[in-house]
C-alpha cells in the first residue's frame, strides 16, 4: 500500500462518509493525530462538522496540497484568488468554516476565514457592523453623543491662520448629499457645510476640489483646495490647508 | 427547515455565533486604523480594543506593524534652520508606513506654533509620547508630556516632567517611558534618571547613572535594557564620551560599558543596534546622510534621513539590516510636504 494512494475515511456529524487521500486529510492536525495514534483502517469521526462543510473544507485542503506538491499548475496569485472566492459565502457558512477549521486544526484555513471576518468589519461604520453581526448596541444616546464630540478634530492650520473643527460625517448628512447631488459628501465644519466630491477609493489623493457652501444659497460657491486627504475607516477624514475666512 | 442564529437579548459574545476565542481571533486581525470605529460598536469591543492585553496579544501573533514617527519641519527647514530668515521652523509629527509607503501627518495638539524644538519622542503599547523641548517662540524649556493613542487617534496630556531637562535620552518599553541625562536650566549635565508610567500617569525616580551625560542618546534593546549612550560632563562641554550606562529593566540596576561609541561623535538620533550587540552610528552608513542623520529601526529595515553636507537637501533612505550587515541605501521618494528637516524620530508599533 503506497503512501501516496492511502485513503482515509471520514464520517461527519450527519453520517456522511468521505474517502479522501491521506495527504489531503492530514492537512487537519486533528485528523493527522487521530490517524497516527489511532487505528488507521477504521473510519475517523468528525463529530462537530457537517457533510456540507467538510466537503468544502476538503476542496480547500485538496487545492492547497496539490498546489504545494506541484500537481496543479497554479501561481501564488491564482491560489490567493481561489482562496478569496472560496470565502465568498454567506455568514453562517463562514462561521461554520471557522468553527470547523478550529476544531480540525487547519491553521491556514482558520487564518483565511478569520481574516475574512476582520475584513468585513474594516471599513464599516459602527451601525453597519452591529447589523452585520447581530450585536446589541449598549451605548446610550448620551454616550454616543459624547463619543461623537470626543472625535472632533481641531487642526492647526499651516501658517497658524485659524483652527477648524471637523465633525464626523453624520448618517443623515451623507444621505442628504447623495440624493441632492451626484456622489457628493458633506462635512460639517465649523457650522459651515463644506462639500466635496467623493470617490470611494481616495487613498493618498493629493488634492481635491472643495466647495464652500455660502450662507446665501444664491451666491456662487467658493472653491478652496484641500492639500491632503486621508481615507479613514468608512468615512473621510480631512486635513485642510487653506486660509479660512473667519 | 431553517436555522436561526440565537439572538440573546443581553449577549456579551464578541461575535454572536462564535465562541470567545474565535471572536478574538477575528478581532485580532483587524488593522489598527479600523479600531477607532470598531470601539464604538459596543462596550465589550471598546474595552477589548483599548486593553493593553489585546495590544500584546496582537503583537505576539504578529498582527502589529511598525511605523516611523518623525518630528519634522513642515515649512521646509534645513539642518541650519528655517529657509526664510526670522521664521521659526514649524515642527509637526509625520507617520510613515514603509509597507504601504503612505505618509500621514498627526494633528498637533496645544502647540499653535508647532511642537517644542528638540522635543523627545518615544513609543510603546501603540502610543506615542512627546516630552520636553523648548518653546519655539521663547526658547524656554517646557516640561510638557503629551501622549497620542493611535487607536483612538486622540491626544491627552500626561503629568509634567519632574523638572526642566533638555537634550536627554529617552526610551519606552512595557508601559514605561525612561529618561536620563541631559542638562538642567543652568546647563549642568545630569546623571539622574526617571521613568513615567503610562497607565498610572506617574513619575518615579530611578537610580543615578555612573556619570553625567548631556546630549546623550537613549535606545531600548530587546525590551530588556535601556541604553544611555555617550554624552558629556558639565566641565567637558561637547566632548562626547565613548561609554554608555545601561539600565536593566528587570533588575532595576545600572551598569556601565566602555568603548561602545566613537568619542567625539554626537549620538543624537544616530544610535542603532548592530551585530553582536555592537552599536551602530547611522550617520556613518553613507556620506549622503553624514549631516543631521536620524535613523529609525523598523524590524529588518531602517529608515535613515539626513543630508550630505550642512545646509544641503534632506534625503530619505531605506536600508535592509541583516545580522548587522546593511545593504545599499535605497532612496525614497517623499511627498514635498514631508521632505523638511527631520529633527528626531522613533518607531511605533500599532
Amino acid at each position: 500500500m503506497g503512501s501516496t494512494s492511502t485513503k482515509i475515511k471520514l464520517r461527519t456529524s450527519d453520517q456522511k462518509v468521505f474517502e479522501v487521500e491521506k495527504a489531503v486529510a492530514v492537512q487537519s492536525q486533528t485528523i493527522k493525530y487521530i490517524y497516527e495514534n489511532g487505528c488507521p483502517d477504521s473510519v475517523i469521526h468528525v463529530h462537530s462538522v457537517s457533510g456540507d462543510i467538510l466537503s468544502k473544507i476538503l476542496d480547500y485542503c485538496k487545492k492547497h496540497v496539490n498546489s504545494a506538491a506541484g500537481k496543479e499548475d497554479i501561481s501564488p496569485e491564482e491560489l490567493y484568488e481561489w482562496d478569496a472566492n472560496f470565502v465568498k459565502v454567506d455568514q453562517n457558512t463562514l462561521f461554520d468554516l471557522i468553527l470547523a477549521a478550529n476544531c480540525l486544526k487547519i491553521e491556514s484555513l482558520l487564518d483565511l476565514t478569520c481574516q475574512t471576518v476582520a475584513n468585513m468589519i474594516k471599513g464599516k461604520r459602527p451601525e453597519e457592523i452591529r447589523t452585520t453581526f447581530n450585536i446589541k448596541n449598549d451605548y446610550t444616546i448620551e454616550a454616543e453623543e459624547a463619543v461623537r464630540r470626543e472625535n472632533k478634530w481641531a487642526f492647526d492650520m499651516l501658517g497658524g491662520v485659524g483652527t477648524m473643527v471637523i465633525e464626523e460625517l453624520a448618517d443623515d448628512t451623507m444621505s442628504k448629499c447623495v440624493t441632492n447631488a451626484k456622489s457628493r459628501v458633506c462635512v460639517i465644519a465649523a457650522n459651515q457645510i463644506v462639500m466635496m466630491r467623493s470617490i470611494s477609493k481616495l487613498a493618498n489623493k493629493k488634492s481635491i476640489d472643495v466647495y464652500k457652501q455660502p450662507q446665501n444659497p444664491t451666491t456662487p460657491r467658493i472653491k478652496e483646495s484641500v492639500k491632503q486627504i486621508n481615507v479613514g475607516t468608512g468615512f473621510i477624514e480631512l486635513f485642510f490647508h487653506f486660509k479660512c475666512k473667519m | 427547515m431553517f436555522q436561526e442564529m440565537e439572538n440573546f437579548e443581553f449577549s456579551t459574545e464578541l461575535l454572536p455565533g462564535l465562541p470567545e476565542e474565535l471572536g478574538l481571533e477575528c478581532l485580532s486581525r483587524l488593522p489598527c486604523t479600523a479600531h477607532r470605529l470598531a470601539s464604538r460598536v459596543c462596550h465589550r469591543w471598546r474595552d477589548l480594543l483599548q486593553s493593553p492585553d489585546f495590544y500584546y496579544h496582537r503583537k505576539k501573533l504578529g498582527y502589529t506593524q511598525k511605523v516611523a514617527c518623525l518630528v519634522l519641519s513642515f515649512n521646509g527647514g534645513t539642518v541650519n534652520g528655517p529657509k526664510k530668515p526670522g521664521v521659526s521652523p514649524n515642527y509637526g509629527i509625520a507617520v510613515f508606513d514603509s509597507v504601504s509607503q503612505r505618509w500621514d501627518r498627526l494633528p498637533v495638539y496645544r502647540y499653535p506654533n508647532g511642537l517644542p524644538l528638540f522635543c523627545h519622542l518615544a513609543s510603546c503599547e501603540g502610543k506615542l509620547v512627546v516630552m520636553g523641548g523648548w518653546d519655539p517662540v521663547s526658547y524656554d524649556p517646557v516640561t510638557d508630556v503629551f501622549i497620542y493613542d493611535f487607536m483612538t487617534q486622540q491626544w491627552r496630556q500626561g503629568k509634567d516632567m519632574p523638572s526642566k531637562r533638555s537634550f536627554f535620552a529617552i526610551g519606552a518599553c512595557l508601559g514605561g517611558v525612561f529618561i536620563a541625562g541631559g542638562h538642567d536650566e543652568n546647563k549642568n549635565a545630569l546623571r539622574s534618571a526617571w521613568v513615567y508610567d503610562l497607565r498610572k500617569d506617574e513619575w518615579s525616580q530611578l537610580g543615578e547613572m555612573s556619570e553625567e551625560r548631556d546630549e546623550c542618546e537613549g535606545v531600548v534593546i530587546e525590551e530588556d535594557e535601556f541604553w544611555v549612550v555617550s554624552g558629556y560632563r558639565t566641565e567637558s562641554q561637547g566632548q562626547f564620551d565613548g561609554s554608555a550606562d545601561v539600565y536593566g529593566l528587570k533588575s532595576g540596576q545600572w551598569r556601565r560599558v566602555e568603548g561602545v561609541w566613537e568619542p567625539g561623535r554626537c549620538p543624537r538620533s544616530c544610535v542603532g543596534m548592530g551585530k553582536d550587540g555592537k552599536l551602530v552610528n547611522w550617520a556613518e552608513l553613507s556620506p549622503a546622510v553624514r549631516v543631521g542623520a536620524c535613523g529609525i529601526s523598523l524590524g529588518g529595515r531602517v529608515l535613515v534621513t539626513g543630508s550630505g553636507y550642512q545646509g544641503g537637501p534632506h534625503g530619505y533612505y531605506m536600508v535592509e539590516m541583516k545580522e548587522g550587515q546593511h545593504s545599499k541605501l535605497e532612496k525614497l521618494n517623499v511627498p514635498d510636504e514631508f521632505s523638511g528637516f527631520v529633527q528626531s524620530g522613533c518607531y511605533a508599533e500599532i
